[in-house]
């Protein structure tokens, strides 16, 4: 099975391991020196048999053939100098016929070596290719399981937040409900014991006062008896006027205890009814509460929900896009650019071998028979065939450890670049959830805030209760005290003015005076005290002593009676003004005055209405005028009053006259008034304001302006410390364009991978060690355009011996507005270009414009 | 001679290779004196194992850094957190051990397993 993308970077090991020294690839190039050596060899030996001097020309320049396309630098191999030839040194010759046979045979093992080194060629092009199938079929797999499991791991994460925010929900509407069902169970034992209170004392008071009233009338009527008055003529009648008197006196007080009864009996209803509307209210307010808090709860589980899926949607179709349409495409595109090359050397690759063919073919041909009956000429032919072997073994060997080790490096690239992916898309995720969860906990956290505030409330209600009880409590026992004091003081009176009646009539009697006392004179009559439910008239001398004023207030009861049987709602407010201390009419009162007020105001404000609506037309408004001043000064001195402006940027407009603000773009998108303060928004975009002032408005066109490139500003040098190969500098970059401000932005760099690795870096350092972690973290921009944070760019390398290399990171930028929430937006790439120049270890470092370049024999 | 202490903080201690992206290192810098003082945190030096790391040293010696990078007032602490470190960190399942110094100054040993 091949290896998916991540097992490809857990199979990768440290690339410095597996990657060949210098000394392992200059023994893998040894075939190359093989074959120019034998070629050298069989070169010596042809020009001693056939005196052909151009062989060495065409052997060495068959033997390279073609293969620049491979990475190949072919070297002009000399032919040491000319020695006798063998033919020469031995003198021997052989038939023509025997030559011709010789010849023959070498054409025929030269034209079969070439035709099987075509085939082994072919072969090993077969192998290349399906190792390529093999390795990039593995990537795409792997990046497809890459995309499963960050959708696996995604989905889970968000299924973990909405359950972590349902049970948080689930828990904080329970709590909500428990603290209301304690409220309403607390308020109704408070109503229950007040209840009680209110009836213990009622009934006390009446207990106590029938008694004490009782025992008064007993000794009323006892009177009677005890009146003595001399025998005289109309004496008996006075007697019996005089009994009645008393009986008369011992009922007005029997009827003073029955009529302070029904006030206490009042009272206590009235209490009761007082401290139930109270519950009442409290189990409104309590349930009305919960309802709040649980629709805001539910508000937050739904916003959490659908903050989820927008993340997922995002994340996944952001992971999706950059894989399907580019990570895809350009491994696509690696491997078919990897199988074309690979045909392109197989096709130079047996051009090569045709070509030493060929020549050696035409060495064969130019050779005379005479020569080759010759041993030496013999030897020489077997020489050239054995030296066009020679190449083809070389040329395939050649052919295998190119193709070979170019496959293997871009493996390795793959592999590393596979590695790159997954980290790069973890580390979205991560930050993602890390967002997500941040979002959620603040979401949680905020249920448990809605608890907090519902207890709060239900306790606030409880004290406020409580308080109304006890007032409640406090003035029924005032209503039951007042008239039972008044009934035993007037019965005390009656008892003493009654006792003191027989003398009085004694007296009487015996100067002539034979008239008796009305009931009224004798003992008054009476009233009990004001307040609460007893509603018959106050005593004179109380403080209303007007007719006309207690006429006025009759009036205004009875409509305010009116006003509350038509409005059922405004019994709340009678309730809450008796809760008060006022009595039922005095509030009843208080609604009639204030329904007349409100009367009154509606009948000023219609009389109004019609002097506005019968008035003369107005002049027609003045064209409006628009100034406006952004918040900021351009860092290149333009005005205020410019026509641009960064994103994020807020101006104040000010108009020649009050009127209505709208903008098309930025915030707010409305306003009112003469000032209309608005912040541009975080993209570009051309926003209109407009002021409209009666009929007539006035627009203003704003251009907004994003960040488009960064120079950087060099502070200072690094210093590394001499015999270290390294330099550094410290930068501060400069956001254009200049004509407006970005001081409402933040930017920040973006990690990535490095590129354009060669030399000293390609050697004895990996991709990943490479890799630019940037921190990926926003810092904001100042007004002037500067930016807040000071950059680094640095690089030292303990590693040695130096030779020349280098390095790039291509730096994404993203832009954001200071209130705007996520990733931001990509404006420009900058590049930071690292170097050793050469193999003294001077380094160079270029960043947006700046450079540093530093030997190690430097500070 | 370096003037603050510093911490080195690796979370999660224990992941799987597929795991490595949640990998996050961070770098805590702490000035007990009673003046401001630059730390000079670009040249921390980052030891895996005992060897020194490369990829350490070109993440925190440049990108861009608060004003307390450099100029950290007393009492004040500065904190700097890297994501995209833990394939250079950690090629291979195994333990590793990281010790962070600065100067003379050397953290105690933060051990990582990274499982297979």
């Amino acid at each position: 099975m091949a290896p998916s993308s991540l097992d490809i970077a857990a199979q990768r090991g440290d690339p410095r391991s597996t990657r060949p020294s210098v000394g392992q690839k200059a023994r893998a190039r040894k075939p190359w020196t093989t074959d120019r050596a034998g070629r050298a060899r069989t070169l010596t030996m042809l020009q001693s048999a056939a005196g052909n001097a151009a062989v060495t020309r065409l052997l060495t320049k068959g033997a390279a053939t073609g293969y620049g396309a491979l990475g190949g630098k072919r070297e002009l191999v000399e032919a040491p100098p000319a020695t006798p030839t063998v033919a020469e040194a031995t003198g021997e010759r052989q038939g023509p016929e025997t030559g011709r046979a010789l010849i023959d045979e070498q054409r025929e093992a030269v034209t079969v070596d070439a035709r099987e080194s075509e085939e082994r060629i072919g072969a090993s092009t077969a192998e290349g290719e399906d190792r390529i199938g093999e390795h990039f079929g593995g990537v795409r797999e792997g990046l497809g399981t890459l995309l499963d499991r960050s959708e696996a791991e995604v989905r889970g994460f968000i299924d973990g937040r909405r359950n972590e925010a349902t049970a948080a929900s689930a828990q904080a509407t329970a709590s909500a409900q428990s603290l209301v069902d304690g409220t309403v169970a607390a308020a109704q034992g408070q109503g229950e014991a007040a209840r009680q209170t209110i009836g213990a004392a009622v009934d006390g008071a009446s207990t106590s006062l029938e008694g004490t009233v009782q025992g008064l009338t007993g000794q009323i009527t006892g009177v009677v008896n005890r009146i003595s008055l001399p025998d005289l003529p109309g004496v008996g009648r006075l007697r019996s006027l005089a009994a009645g008197l008393v009986n008369g006196a011992a009922s007005t007080v029997s009827g003073g205890l029955a009529q302070v009864r029904s006030m206490l009996n009042s009272a206590l209803q009235t209490g009761t009814r007082m401290v139930g509307a109270l519950i009442s209210q409290l189990g409104k307010a309590a349930t009305s509460a919960l309802a709040k808090s649980g629709a805001a709860i539910q508000r937050g589980v739904q916003a959490v929900a659908n903050g989820l899926g927008r993340v997922a949607t995002l994340v996944l179709g952001a992971v999706r896009r950059v894989v399907g349409t580019t990570i895809l495409p350009a491994v696509n595109r690696l491997e078919n650019r990897l199988v074309r090359n690979l045909g392109t050397a197989r096709r130079q690759a047996v051009t090569a071998v045709r070509a030493n063919r060929d020549e050696s073919l035409r060495t064969l041909a130019a050779t005379s028979t005479s020569a080759a009956a010759t041993a030496p000429g013999a030897a020489a032919l077997r020489g050239v065939t054995e030296g066009s072997r020679e190449g083809n073994r070389g040329l395939l060997a050649t052919f295998r450890e190119r193709t070979g080790g170019i496959l293997g490096s871009v493996f390795q690239a793959l592999t590393a670049g596979a590695a790159q992916i997954t980290a790069h898309v973890g580390g979205l995720l991560g930050q993602a959830q890390n967002a997500v969860a941040g979002t959620v906990g603040r979401i949680v956290a905020g249920f448990g805030q809605i608890t907090a505030a519902v207890s709060e409330f239900a306790g606030s209600l409880l004290r406020s209760l409580t308080s109304a009880v006890g007032d409640v409590v406090g003035f029924v026992q005032g209503l039951i005290q007042d008239p039972a004091r008044a009934l035993t003081d007037y019965a005390g009176s009656a008892l003493t003015a009654i006792t003191g009646l027989p003398a009085r009539l004694a007296r009487n009697v015996l100067s002539g005076d034979f008239t008796v006392p009305s009931l009224g004179d004798l003992v008054g009559h009476f009233r009990p005290a004001s307040g609460g439910p007893i509603t018959k008239p106050r005593p004179p001398g109380g403080p209303i002593t007007l007719p006309g004023l207690r006429l006025i207030l009759l009036v205004l009861a009875t409509f305010g009676a009116i006003i509350v049987y038509a409005f059922p709602q405004l019994m709340a407010v009678v309730t809450a003004l008796v809760a008060l201390g006022l009595t039922p009419l005095g509030a009843l009162i208080v609604v009639g005055l204030a329904a007349i007020l409100v009367l009154v105001a509606l009948l000023l404000l219609l009389y109004l209405l019609w002097k506005l609506a019968t008035s003369k037309p107005k002049p027609p408004d003045p064209e409006p005028v628009i100034t406006h001043e952004t918040a900021f000064t351009a860092p290149d001195g333009s005005p205020k009053s410019r026509g641009e402006v960064g994103v994020g940027e807020k101006v104040l407009f000010t108009g020649s006259a009050s009127g209505a603000w709208t903008a098309t773009a930025g915030t707010p998108a409305s306003g009112t008034g003469d000032k209309f303060t608005w912040t541009a928004p975080d993209r570009a975009a051309t926003a209109t304001i407009t002021l409209t002032v009666g009929a007539k408005s006035k627009s203003v066109d704003l251009k907004v302006v994003e960040p488009a490139s960064i120079t950087a500003h060099r502070n200072r040098t690094i210093p590394i410390g001499p015999g270290t190969a390294g330099a550094g500098m410290k930068l501060t970059f400069h956001y254009s364009p200049k004509h407006v401000s970005f001081g409402n932005v933040e930017a920040k760099e973006v990690s990535g991978p490095a590129t354009n690795i060669t030399g000293y870096f390609r050697k004895h350092f990996s991709d990943a060690d490479l890799w630019h972690d940037s921190g990926d973290t926003f810092y904001p921009i100042k007004e002037n355009n500067e930016d807040s944070a000071e950059d680094t760019a640095s690089l030292t390398s303990p590693i040695t011996p130096w030779e020349a290399g280098t390095f790039d990171w291509i730096i994404p930028n993203h832009f954001k507005t200071k209130t705007e929430s996520g990733d931001g937006k990509k404006f420009t790439d900058v590049t930071q270009a690292f170097q050793m120049l050469d193999a003294t270890g001077r380094v160079r470092i270029d960043k947006a414009g700046a450079s540093v370049e530093r030997s190690p024999s430097d500070p | 001679m370096t003037s603050v202490s510093v911490s080195l903080r690796a979370e999660p201690a224990e992941l799987t290779m597929p795991e490595r992206h949640t990998f996050r290192l961070s770098l805590d810098a702490l000035n007990p004196g009673d003046r401001t003082v630059d730390p000079r945190l670009h040249r921390a030096r980052l030891l895996v194992n005992g060897h020194e790391s490369t990829a350490w040293s070109l993440a925190v010696g440049n990108g861009r850094r608060p004003p307390e990078w450099t100029a950290l007032p007393p009492g004040e602490r500065v904190t700097m957190t890297w994501s995209a470190l833990a394939a250079a960190l950690f090629p291979r399942p195994g333990t590793y051990d990281l010790v962070l110094t600065l100067d003379e100054t050397e953290t105690p040993a933060v051990r990582v397993v990274v499982r297979d």
